[in-house]
């Protein structure tokens, strides 16, 4: 295991620069969730890792050792960095067991090759599937074989690229948790790319969070989601609800009252944002005594574990409230917000038109 | 049925004939001698084709671009042309070393053009894994790639087998007596035509014989695993072989293309200056034109029912009409034409030496390569929309005019090109079945060539070599094999 550190690295693929200034820090041993939406360079990212693109200025470091820098760019094979990509591209004339003992070195004798062979496929779940051809295997056992073939050299880092893209649903949640325990199993450095925030949040240790080519915030997955660095990385990392405010030393006033400031931002102002999550915010009966202001129920979206309740505050806003699977009976409810918030310099996003 | 024809003419001879004709120590020779001339025209084709596949889609060799569009020309070469200009120059390679050189330049684009399909459509990702655990380029090429043209190399191989063992012109032209020579001579040569049907039967079970491999390997074909990335992958720098590499890529391109084009210019230039035939070449280059139009007419009419059964119902009937298509293919021109000339001497005598007879012959040649065009083509369209079609209120007939043939417009195309350039350079059944009176470009070529007139037939090489070239630029451009990424 290793830790990589990335610094001031760009790089293109022949156009303008893709990555443009990116630092990164994958602490050894460690699982860090590289998200970001498509086309913000995440995979680029991962290809100058590989060594498949080499950086135009700035260095990529596995422990001490500089792999990639102004005036040297180590070769993929001399990397001892392992790829899982999109789809996992096995070798298809190879059978599973050939897979995986792709990697391990020619010197490796044929008992220890099929010893090693074992060892990563039991961890992984996939005992007595050696003699199985990659055709014959379902998506999710074909990802399985794919980060198989990457642990079993013992890697100094592996790099998954979206590795549960084209999964379904139920079994990406299974995979995850599969791909979870392997790499922390193994102790194995990883960094795994993906556009999904459920995916990144409840599978690394650390997120990095890349917009236009640059990593805006690194972080571990509480505080990521509940203390975002900016207004955007807030609205990138979870749902969001926005609301106008005009803040004070600790307060913001709002139109759902005055709320508690988590942090007080350093600039109070007049035309501030404060960001609320939907599972703050709280519904009740409108005649009931309590907190909180009137509002009109618009939407409701109902999905058994929970629901989302879209309703039309006094001055025509429409925000979503997230309740434990009750729906309100009524049209007219009360709103209130539980707990602190957090204020932003910015505007509100405007759902209707998008901007 | 011409097999079946076959069967019953050598049947009619007795067993002991049979069994004379197949004992004499001549005919064990000659089927060693055709087994390894075959043999080396394939391993040949394989080194070139593989080579230069790999050259045009993955290496920086300099000028790659027109290595791509001058590769597979030689399709449009007819086998016994590029014989004639080699001779016509080096009279001295007569005999096996000729005859396999002239074979492998005109038979490479068969494993050429399916291997670089592969190369171009490979994902690109599966060598990057293999670079990630430790591969240098050119091993992680050998060790994950080549393994995946394996397939696509072998089925071309075989066709060139099959080719080099059926190809009759280039080997007379050559004076070395194989399998197609041997029969053509005693066809010719006397009335007891007992030999030839022999023969042509033993040269049939070798030819099918070796098909049945093929379609095993065909078998074997490496399903591949999910979709991957649209991207390019990686060129691989040839460092110090560059020179090398571009100078036998050239030498390929020279051997197979530009020689035997100047040297038919050059015969040309000398015929011209004495008399030339300018109204019988009008006339067989009317002939060529008009007989290879019909074949690719008829075999496209007959390749659209049976290419959209194939490719949308999977049934015993079905499979068992696709196969006896494909059972001809395996089947030698010279063969089918023996077998139709006794079906006409016997059965038809009205048909014998007219066009229909000669067509017949085309359409059982060229069937196979127009089913499997049409046949690829329609399965690529989804048969979602057909029933979209049937469910709008049209009938089946009505989908297949409105919807299948339109969209599967492209492949029948192509298979129709196909047809028209195998049609035009097809020589021994046109040799045997061509009307009366009635002569062809390369029947004329082959009658001039016979008798040393090489300055009076290079001018029907040069104008076949310029006809052909349509239908094979057609083909080229409709393959994608010019494309960057088929």
């Amino acid at each position: 295991m290793s830790r990589l550190r990335l610094q001031g690295v760009a790089a293109g693929l022949g156009g303008p620069d893709i990555l443009r200034g990116v630092d990164l820090d994958v602490e050894s041993g460690s699982l860090t969730a590289l998200l970001g939406p498509s086309g913000c360079g995440k995979t680029t990212l991962l290809r100058v890792v590989a060594g498949f693109v080499a950086p135009r200025v700035g260095q990529v470091r596995i422990d001490d050792e500089v792999v990639a820098g102004p005036d040297r760019c180590l070769a993929p094979e001399a990397r001892g960095i392992a790829l899982v990509p999109q789809e996992g591209a096995l070798f298809p004339h190879l059978d599973v067991a050939g897979n995986v003992a792709f990697g391990l070195p020619r010197s490796v004798s044929r008992a220890a090759r099929t010893a090693r062979v074992a060892e990563v496929l039991e961890l992984l779940d996939l005992a007595g599937y050696e003699r199985a051809r990659p055709h014959e295997l379902s998506g999710g056992q074909q990802q399985r074989v794919a980060l198989a073939r990457a642990l079993a050299p013992s890697p100094r880092a592996v790099l998954l690229d979206e590795p549960f893209a084209a999964l379904d649903a139920a079994l990406r949640a299974v995979l995850r948790r599969q791909v979870r325990e392997a790499l922390i199993g193994s102790g194995t450095t990883a960094l795994l790319v993906t556009h999904d925030q459920d995916e990144a949040l409840s599978i690394a240790d650390s997120v990095a969070v890349m917009r236009d080519g640059r990593i805006v915030a690194h972080d571990v997955p509480t505080s990521l989601y509940s203390a975002p660095a900016d207004l955007a990385v807030a609205r990138f990392v979870g749902q969001l609800v926005e609301l106008p405010a005009t803040v004070s030393a600790d307060r913001a006033e709002t139109v759902l009252g005055p709320l508690v400031l988590a942090d007080p931002p350093a600039p109070a102002g007049e035309r501030m944002v404060v960001g609320i999550r939907p599972e703050q915010l709280r519904l009740a009966t409108p005649d009931g005594p309590g907190p909180g202001s009137l509002a009109t129920v618009r939407y409701r979206e109902y999905y058994g574990h929970d629901a989302l309740v879209h309703v039309e505050l006094p001055d025509g806003q429409l925000v979503a409230v997230r309740t434990a699977g009750q729906l309100p009976e009524h049209d007219r409810v009360r709103v209130w917000v539980e707990g602190p918030v957090r204020a932003y310099c910015g505007a509100v996003l405007d759902v209707a038109s998008g901007r | 049925m011409p097999i079946g024809y076959l069967l019953v003419r050598t049947g009619s001879a007795g067993p002991e004939r049979i069994a004379a004709v197949l004992l004499r120590g001549r005919t064990a020779e000659l089927l060693a001698r055709s087994l390894a001339f075959a043999t080396a025209v394939t391993a040949l084709s394989l080194l070139l084709g593989c080579a230069l596949a790999l050259l045009v889609a993955r290496s920086d060799l300099p000028g790659r671009r027109v290595l791509a569009v001058l590769a597979p020309l030689p399709l449009a070469v007819p086998s016994y042309v590029a014989a004639f200009a080699w001779i016509s120059y080096f009279p001295g390679l007569a005999g096996p070393v000729g005859a396999v050189l002239v074979l492998t330049l005109c038979c490479y684009p068969y494993v050429y053009l399916p291997v670089l399909a592969v190369l171009r459509q490979s994902d690109p990702a599966t060598e990057e894994v293999a670079r990630s655990l430790g591969r240098r380029p050119w091993a992680a090429l050998r060790e994950v790639t080549l393994p995946r043209i394996a397939p696509a190399a072998g089925a071309g191989g075989l066709l060139v087998a099959l080719y080099a063992l059926s190809d009759f012109g280039a080997v007379s032209i050559m004076r070395f007596d194989v399998f197609t020579r041997v029969i053509h001579t005693s066809y010719s040569a006397s009335f007891d035509r007992t030999p030839a049907a022999v023969l042509g039967l033993l040269l049939v079970v070798v030819t099918v014989a070796i098909s049945a491999g093929e379609r095993r390997i065909r078998r074997r074909d490496l399903a591949r695993v999910g979709s991957g990335l649209p991207r390019t992958p990686a060129t691989l720098p040839l460092g110090a072989w560059r020179p090398w590499a571009l100078g036998v890529a050239g030498l390929v391109v020279a051997a197979a293309l530009a020689f035997p084009i100047a040297a038919l210019l050059w015969w040309s230039g000398t015929g011209l200056s004495g008399d030339f035939e300018g109204t019988r070449m009008l006339a067989s280059l009317g002939a060529t034109a008009w007989f290879a139009g019909l074949a690719a007419l008829a075999c496209t009419l007959a390749a659209i029912p049976v290419g959209v059964l194939a490719a949308r119902y999977r049934g015993r009937y079905v499979t068992a009409v696709e196969q006896s298509v494909w059972a001809a293919h395996a089947l030698p021109g010279l063969v089918i034409a023996l077998a139709l000339v006794f079906l006409g001497v016997r059965v038809l005598p009205d048909l014998y030496q007219r066009t229909p007879l000669l067509v017949l012959a085309y359409v059982v040649l060229f069937l196979p390569s127009a089913v499997a065009a049409v046949r690829s083509s329609v399965e690529l369209s989804s048969p979602r929309v057909e029933e979209v079609a049937r469910s709008l209120g049209a009938r089946p007939g009505e989908v297949l005019r409105r919807v299948t043939v339109p969209l599967a417009a492209p492949g029948i195309a192509t298979g129709a090109a196909l047809v028209l350039l195998t049609a035009m350079k097809e020589l021994p059944a046109t040799l045997l079945l061509r009307p009366t009176g009635t002569d062809t470009l390369a029947t004329r070529l082959w009658s001039h060539t016979g008798v040393g007139a090489y300055a009076a037939a290079a001018p029907y090489g040069l104008v076949l070599v310029l006809l052909a070239l349509g239908p094979t630029i057609l083909l080229m451009r409709s393959t994608g094999s010019w494309s960057e990424r088929a």
